[in-house]
């Protein structure tokens, strides 16, 4: 049977060294060429963007005397599968206007040049590591002698998630300094198992959340001074893949604030 | 798509994986970068046709042809961070060119773009399921 004999062929070749099992998609030492500003032209993601949720508006309006402190976010924790919380330096305004795609979750690494290659930071779409276990039916009509090979999928398997997006924007209930985000999907324990990995010199992971400012309805304190971006190319590309090449990792994300995983 | 071919997916860590993985070959024959690999006609008997339907033929240009759509698949596998496709199209292109190229006959993905070539005249025969049903009786 032709499955079966080139799936013999093929662990001869592994067990021998002749071919490999990992891929090493990301191995230190990457040569990505891209830049603050090439991003992956062939991303499938790119023929469809969605307009950038910053333009078209008018400037906000000038904030009243008093304050002139624009708020800073502080942090962002988990507080469960579906809620990040993010905390603030003072206390901001009615969100409900606010867009939730002005805010973007990444997967950054920063790769330290330590093997050789430039130094950056690499952002990926977060749903590519946040894995879901999915139990398909078999497909019809693979039941015939002798035993299928390749009609036959066997078993359950991990999937990316559905879009790790913000599906909303809401102020904290009783204290105005914290916001809430809720997620379209559940973090998974595999993307936490990204982030908890033993601290790597060479290579770190990250989840991070982007922000883009500008226009009108955005995250503003009480006297109207605005949140300043975060690394919002990541929102306003919209494209799974984004490097930052030739800087130190993560200094690019002005403030830099890892999002710790302490669900699993 | 078989998940072991989704952007993002995990090279392969054990045999159980690898087992996974070259049971997504009958998929991987639709993707586009293998599509001028797919022959018109030169098969009209019934469906599925075996290996006896090929054998003896040249089919050294349909070789040259999957190797070049290997190595776009290669690319895609980079840009996409796929390392389940990256392991198929490193195992598929092994045992394509070099010493230790199997027969066209032998090698799944050949017989794959076979079968789709001769699918084309068979209403209905062109999908990945009916393909991965003619490999299993390839023989």
């Amino acid at each position: 049977m032709l499955g079966l004999r080139f799936s013999r062929l093929v662990h001869a070749a592994i067990a021998s060294g002749a071919l490999i099992l990992g891929a090493c998609p990301d191995a230190p030492g990457d040569t990505e060429t891209g830049t603050e500003t090439d991003t992956d032209s062939s991303d499938t993601d790119t023929t469809s963007d969605p307009p950038d949720p910053t333009t078209g508006f008018p400037p906000p309006p000038p904030p009243p005397p008093g304050d002139i402190t624009p708020p800073a976010l502080a942090g962002v924790t988990m507080i469960d599968q579906f809620t990040l919380q993010l905390s603030f330096t003072e206390a901001i305004a009615p969100v409900d206007t606010v867009n939730p795609k002005r805010f973007r979750l990444s997967l950054a690494r920063g790769y330290f040049g330590t093997y050789g290659g430039q130094p950056g930071t690499y952002l990926r779409d977060p749903r590519y590591y946040n894995f879901v276990e999915y139990c398909p039916p078999p497909p019809p009509g693979c039941y015939y002698d002798p035993q299928p090979y390749y009609c036959y999928y066997g078993g359950c398997y991990y999937q990316p998630s559905p879009p790790l997006q913000i599906a909303d924007v809401f102020n904290h209930y009783s204290d105005a300094t914290q916001v809430i985000l809720s997620l379209t999907a559940p973090i998974q324990p595999s993307l936490c198992d990204i982030l908890n990995s033993p601290e790597d010199p060479v290579i770190d992971f990250v989840l991070h959340l982007h922000y883009a400012g500008g226009g009108l309805s955005q995250v503003t304190d009480l006297a109207g001074l605005p949140l300043a971006p975060i690394a919002d190319a990541w929102v306003k590309n919209q494209t799974n893949y984004y490097n930052y090449m030739n800087s130190t990792p993560f200094s690019n994300f002005n403030p830099f604030l890892p999002i710790p995983c302490t669900l699993f | 798509m078989h998940p072991a071919l989704h952007p993002g997916s995990p090279p392969p860590a054990d045999d159980e994986d690898v087992e996974f993985l070259l049971r997504a070959v009958p998929e991987l024959a639709f993707f586009p970068e293998l599509a001028d690999c797919v022959g018109t006609g030169g098969y009209d008997g019934p469906w599925p046709p075996g290996r006896e339907a090929f054998a003896g033929r040249d089919l050294a240009d349909l070789r040259d042809r999957a190797l070049r759509g290997l190595e776009a698949l290669a690319d895609r596998a980079e840009r996409e961070r796929s390392g389940g496709l990256a392991f198929i199209v490193r195992t598929l292109t092994y045992f394509l060119v070099g010493p230790a190229a199997l027969p066209a006959v032998e090698h799944p993905l050949l017989v794959a773009l076979l079968l789709r070539g001769a699918a084309r005249t068979h209403e209905g025969a062109d999908t990945a399921l009916e393909i991965a049903r003619a490999m299993d009786r390839w023989g």
